[in-house]
């Protein structure tokens, strides 16, 4: 192995003016043009920057909250205001600062520690975040207008019809989760194709550091656990606004399927938040003992078995609402595997701080990491508890449980992202944050946060339910809920003095040393715009530790790509298991379609929001239009030739097919898209099992004849057939062919005929989304497949002009194979769904 | 910032009552299920602390312990003993305690006797509806009666929104949900009044749902389920018979029952009987006739979004009459 | 001077899909046997109002899911290279390590699991 370290990929002195080209080519755009920027350092502050302005609002809103309830029969909120408050202080906490927080860490510091240029899609982050920001700011204002929703954070039904919620209050709910939704997806395809395909050569999955191990298992569990809640946003949205009585059990629907699509997103959701956090704790400990972290196999395993378990446990929200004992059990069981990881990397972190060479540096990152073992396993604990069935009989949806998810919110994620901050604070901005300060900020934090929650336990025990503005005195909980308050105000203290050392250190010049805590991982090799100068070859899991030359190596270029052999933006892609190089992407620079895209996307929705229908189409309308220009400048085509990258090693500068990071992304894709379905399904046999009175043949009208599923049918499998076709008679490069276009038109059109002859067939046999459960969700499938058909449509349309233009051949196809793929995809579950809306009744009886 | 007397007067009687301030808490249980979660919250609150505490120790070890003490805790071994090894025997034992005390529910089940009681949870209070010796249904609302003794089926209902009901002192929280019928069985294990609150949060006046539970002796239940059933008592004085013709005339009877009068209606709580009862507006009032009165002149303020209009027309000494008339509306005891 | 193979020895390849099914075999399992328990009885209940039935489901996919784990502890090897990893020497051992690791930590779950039937009555609310 060593001899690999003397013989490095470029060993010759490289010019510094390839450094030259690569700052030209990476450069910031300067101005107000920054918005265009996509670079992830940029776009990345701007997320977490905006991830932690939420933070602060809906921590003032939880001031207001202590403050009202600091005293028995406070009147200093109004009960309205109170129950919009505590809705937005959840929903932001959750969906537009943990996640988001996260996520835009990821962004921010994957990149590096991969020593990558930047993640795969730049101005997919980069859209994603704009829509986020202007949809979050958006969402959190309603709270000034009396618009905000009041249904709490998990908006159960029936409490969030129509009929119970009038008013928009609750499509806002709808609307800010939806912009989370996108966002979301958008970041777990950009964190799935970066850490599996971005990697550093000779990075193999097994050298990955441990915060992209958990990013990776974040993004994988965003695919399958937000699918459910876009799937149960739909339902609500669509019953509120059309009457489908998915929900309304007089109907046939159930209030319980809403909590069952929550809770499936919802406890893997706690996950997804606090898996990056402990990822980024297994970075800071062995910086801080100064050894490699012990038992790094067995953290890995416990970031996958938590990422599998915690999808095992959302029944566990649904304690107390009469589900069969034994359904409980599972469940509770489940629950109990579910500690195992988590003690696995308490002890793991434990024995590392103990393996420390010195002695554990004190510093305040480590501070905020033992304040977190703490805090997060007495919450890990209360969640034991809180997994028995019978005491979840007890403390559920009392102060017990506000108190177990703070600890392990608060514990599991606040802290380490403060302590984030601390550490990694040079990498941003190149300054350190006050020491000094820190010890005050981490002391306020951690005594104020324990004052203001420990109490919380007993309040609940005495039995104090949540979500209750006010509270007569005498019942044992006046004292409790002062000294709750009192705690709050601390924990305030603590987050206001570190928000004022955060813009105090911008003050001073940013002359923090490149690798001041003397860190192992490729973050901390020497940066710029671009990066590294030179994207270095990986044989252990803490480089810098193993070999001290390598930050000089790297910027001089003696490593992989030392220059832009393109000319463009360009990073190396490689094998998903042993990260061997495969090609060099080129990737899109600073640019208006992503931006235009995400203001318009967001402007649509709000104005759908607020039954403005035309100015809502309109919007639609050019954000689509500005997503096809933004992709019409992708997929560049193989002009580049191959080029040398170091070591011999000659890569190509295009790819097409099954190992193309597009390809790649599309499958990301078609797997949330295929969960959405299994939600769907999901959602179907349980209405079934629930009300089967309202079923085709009972109290709905028998099912169409079978010729119409087999012309549906016939007409997916012709569908996909003319595809493959089309994909086999492209063109050659520089000549034009008329087949291929009126193939793929046919197909797209084949298919929206499939969907509107499967919508046909059950009008004309008179049933009604309106009138029951089972219409309703028997018109959703084609509502699904008509989205996905429309996709296709706009798709088809996209290709067929880049082969009006040449800009599609048999060898630049990145885009029609994207197209081949979700048609192939999208036809299979039309079939899928055909088994089950047309055979399943006609079995089942 | 206060607005004293609301619900603090309802219940500080009662705290003489019953002689302590756990009149809701869970850690006082008098019911035979909220007994059996008793010792499991007891045996996973010492299993918590002691792990915590282990935690603790080894962090501290960790950090400032002798360096052999350290050097020993920095090996995988660590992790297996601590992290899979310790966890899958406790948990275990913890997990097979939590299901032994679950099943017992069933059979606090099967041994359930009598035509049980219904519960329905209403916006923002509970209609209470046991069945009399004859078969007939009594409605009742805000208080649930119990024999001491005697085990009890709670049948739990909703027709609009999800509720969830929970007297911690005597079994585990519920859910009322839309379409469904739930079923509590409770026994009280000694006479005793204590408070539940509605626990699943159900928009607008949650917070101000609760109830009381009174257990009483077996044959003082049987008496007093008798003298419920039967029609309201005949207004006593002059006052509260001009209350009785005004709750007529204003058109009282068209949301509440009075049984014995003319006043039929079911969109309300039913008031045969609310005098008898230890609070108003499911315990956000004392049980008096000035609260009757704040409550019908002012009861957005007291309960706001609750669905009972205001009557701020009527002259004060009308509202004065018509509260005469309801607190008499007792059991003659 | 082509020097690739200095940097990255020829050799075979681990198949990406095997990989991750091998590294992810135990919760794989795991995530099986509660689907189809939960599943399952809860249409043996609903449907057939059988609580045996719903028991016997449980115990038989339990039984199953700990033969398979059980087995792959045994046969790694085989198992490993039945899903596209290379033969030992070549292989990496750390994967090897973890997916054994994570059969491990599915075991208790599923046993968990699998002993509700024994504890708790099934088809019946139980309040």
């Amino acid at each position: 192995m060593s001899d690999f370290r003397r013989s490095l990929p470029n060993p010759e002195t490289r010019s510094e003016q390839e450094v030259d080209e690569l700052l030209r080519i990476w450069a910031v755009p300067k101005g107000f043009r920054i918005v265009t920027a996509v670079n992830n350092t940029v776009i990345g502050l701007l997320y977490i920057g905006a991830a932690f302005l939420f933070f602060l609002l809906a921590g003032v809103l939880a001031l207001l909250m202590r403050t009202q309830l600091a005293v028995p029969d406070n009147d200093f909120l109004s009960q309205d205001l109170y129950n919009q408050i505590f809705t937005v202080h959840g929903t932001t906490m959750m969906f537009l600062f943990a996640v988001p927080a996260v996520e835009a860490l990821g962004v921010m510091l994957l990149p590096q520690m991969l020593a990558a240029r930047d993640l795969p899609f730049p101005r997919l982050s980069a859209f994603a975040i704009w829509a986020y920001v202007v949809g979050g700011l958006v969402f959190f204002s309603t709270v000034f207008y009396d618009l905000a929703p009041k249904g709490g954070w998990f908006m159960y039904t029936p409490l969030t019809l129509k009929e119970f919620s009038p008013g928009d209050n609750a499509d806002f709910w709808l609307l800010g989760i939806g912009f989370i939704e996108i966002s979301a997806i958008a970041g777990a395809i950009e964190i799935v194709v970066g850490t599996l395909r971005t990697r550093p050569p000779g990075m193999s999955l097994t050298k990955m550091p441990i915060f992209a191990w958990s990013m990776l298992i974040f993004a994988a569990m965003i695919m399958f656990a937000f699918p459910a809640v876009i799937l149960g946003t739909m339902l609500l949205e669509i019953e509120r606004s059309f009457g489908w009585p998915f929900f309304t059990a007089t109907k046939g629907g159930d209030p319980l399927l809403w909590q069952h699509l929550f809770w499936f997103f919802g406890h893997p959701e706690v996950y997804i938040i606090f898996l990056p956090a402990a990822g980024l704790v297994s970075m800071i400990v062995p910086t801080m003992a100064r050894r490699p972290l012990i038992g790094y196999r067995l953290i890995v395993v416990a970031l996958i078995g938590t990422g599998f378990f915690s999808f095992g446990l959302w029944v566990h929200h649904m304690f107390t609402t009469g589900i069969p004992s034994l359904s409980l059990a599972f469940f509770s069981a489940a629950s109990m595997a579910v500690a195992i990881p988590s003690g696995i990397q308490v002890f793991s972190w434990i024995a590392t701080m103990a393996a420390s060479r010195g002695g554990f540096r004190i510093t305040t990152p480590s501070l905020f990491v033992i304040g977190f073992l703490v805090v997060f396993t007495i919450g890990g604990l209360t969640g034991v508890m809180v997994a028995l069935v019978p005491v979840d009989y007890q403390v559920h949806d009392t102060y017990f449980v506000v108190a177990h998810f703070h600890y392990v919110l608060i514990g599991g994620m606040v802290f380490p992202l403060i302590a984030t901050f601390y550490y990694w604070m040079p990498l941003a901005t190149g300054r350190l944050l006050s020491e000094r300060v820190g010890r005050w900020v981490f002391w306020l934090m951690f005594g104020g946060f324990n004052i203001a929650f420990f109490p919380m336990h007993i309040t609940g025990l005495r039995g104090m339910p949540r979500r209750v503005w006010t509270y007569p005195e005498g019942l044992g909980w006046d004292a409790l809920n002062m000294i709750s308050t009192v705690g709050a105000y601390v924990f305030a203290a603590g987050v206001a003095i570190f928000v004022v050392d955060l813009i105090r250190s911008h003050l001073r010049p940013a002359n923090a040393p490149q690798n001041p805590w003397g860190a192992g991982t490729l973050e901390w090799l020497p940066n710029d715009v671009y990066s590294t100068r030179s994207i270095p070859f990986v044989t252990s899991r803490e480089p810098l530790w193993d070999d001290p030359t390598l930050p000089q190596e790297v910027r001089g270029g003696h490593h992989f790509l030392p220059n832009a052999p393109t000319g463009g933006r360009e990073t190396i892609v490689t094998s998903a298991i042993e990260a061997k190089p495969q090609y060099i992407i080129r990737m899109p620079g600073p640019g208006w379609e992503h931006l235009i895209a995400a203001v318009f996307t967001a402007a649509f929705f709000l104005l759908l929001t607020v039954k403005l229908v035309v100015p809502a189409l309109i919007c639609g309308v050019i954000a689509i239009a500005a997503c096809l220009v933004w992709a019409w400048g992708l997929d560049p085509g193989p002009s580049k030739g191959a080029v040398e990258i170091g070591a011999g090693i000659r890569l190509p500068t295009y790819e097409s097919g099954p190992s193309s990071h597009s390809w790649w992304a599309m499958v990301v894709l078609i797997f949330v898209a295929g969960s959405l379905y299994v939600a769907y399904v999901f959602s179907y046999l349980y209405l079934w099992v629930v009300s089967p009175q309202v079923w085709a043949g009972h109290g709905s009208p028998d099912l169409p004849s079978a010729v119409w599923p087999v012309t549906i049918a016939l007409l997916a499998i012709a569908g996909s057939a003319t595809m493959r076709a089309a994909g086999r008679l492209l063109p050659d490069p520089g000549t034009r062919r008329a087949t291929p276009l009126l193939l793929i038109a046919t197909g797209s059109l084949g298919l929206i005929a499939a969907v509107a002859l499967e919508m046909l067939g059950h009008w004309q046999s008179g049933l009604r989304p309106t009138e029951s459960a089972y219409g309703a969700m028997v018109y959703m499938q084609s509502a699904l497949n008509g989205q996905l058909a429309f996709t296709l449509f706009i798709m088809s349309g996209f290709a067929i002009a880049r082969l009006l233009t040449g800009k599609l051949d048999h060898v630049r196809r990145v885009s029609f194979d994207n197209l081949a793929v979700l048609y192939y995809y999208v036809a299979a579950q039309l079939l899928v769904g055909l088994l089950l809306i047309h055979g399943f009744p006609r079995v089942a009886g | 910032m206060m607005k004293p007397g609301r619900i603090a007067a309802v219940h500080v009687p009662l705290l003489v009552i019953t002689g302590c301030s756990g009149i809701q808490s869970a850690l006082q249980p008098e019911g035979r299920e909220a007994v059996e979660l008793h010792g499991l919250l007891l045996a996973s609150t010492g299993f918590s602390a002691a792990i915590t505490l282990l935690v603790l120790a080894l962090i501290i070890v960790a950090m400032w312990g002798p360096r052999s003490w350290r050097h020993r805790l920095a090996h995988e071994w660590l992790i297996f003993g601590g992290g899979i090894i310790l966890p899958v025997v406790l948990l275990t034992c913890l997990l097979v305690y939590g299901l032994v005390t679950m099943d017992a529910g069933a059979s606090r089940a099967a041994r359930a006797e009598g035509p049980g009681i219904t519960i329905v949870g209403k916006r923002w209070w509970w209609q209470v509806v046991y069945t009399s010796t004859d078969g007939e249904r009594v409605v009742s609302a805000n208080e649930l009666r119990l024999p001491v003794g005697r085990p009890v089926t709670l049948r739990l209902e909703s027709d609009n929104v999800i509720h969830s009901f929970w007297a911690p002192k005597l079994a585990g929280k519920l859910d009322m949900i839309p379409g469904r019928t739930n079923t509590l069985t409770v026994e009280a294990i000694e006479p005793s009044i204590s408070r539940g609150q509605c626990a699943e949060y159900c928009g607008g006046a949650h917070a101000l749902m609760s109830f009381y539970v009174v257990a009483m002796p077996a044959q003082d239940f049987d008496a007093w389920l008798e003298a419920e059933a039967g029609p309201a008592s005949d207004p006593q004085n002059t006052a509260a018979r001009r209350g009785s013709q005004l709750f007529q005339e204003n058109g009282c009877g068209g949301c509440h029952t009075i049984r014995g009068t003319e006043a039929t209606g079911t969109i309300g709580p039913d008031l045969t009987h609310v005098g008898s009862r230890h609070s108003l507006a499911a315990a956000t009032l004392p049980n008096d006739a000035q609260a009757f009165s704040r409550w019908i002149t002012n009861n957005q303020h007291i309960k706001p979004d609750n669905l009972m209009p205001v009557y701020q027309y009527l002259k004060p000494e009308e509202v004065e009459a018509i509260s005469v008339y309801l607190e008499g509306l007792d059991l003659g005891d | 001077m082509n020097r690739h193979d200095d940097f990255f020895p020829l050799g075979p390849k681990p198949s990406t899909t095997g990989t991750i099914f091998y590294l992810l075999f135990g919760p794989l399992l795991w995530a099986g046997q509660l689907t189809v328990a939960y599943g399952g009885h809860t249409l043996a209940c609903v449907r057939g109002s059988s609580p045996e039935l719903a028991d016997a489901i449980v115990i038989v996919v339990t039984a199953l899911a700990l033969v398979a784990l059980t087995g792959f502890l045994i046969w790694q090897d085989r198992c490993a290279r039945a899903l596209g990893q290379p033969a030992l020497p070549a292989r990496d051992r750390a994967t090897d390590s973890m997916a054994r690791l994570l059969v491990v930590l599915s075991l208790p779950a599923v046993l968990w699991g699998g002993a509700t039937v024994g504890l708790v009555a099934a088809c019946v609310a139980g309040r």
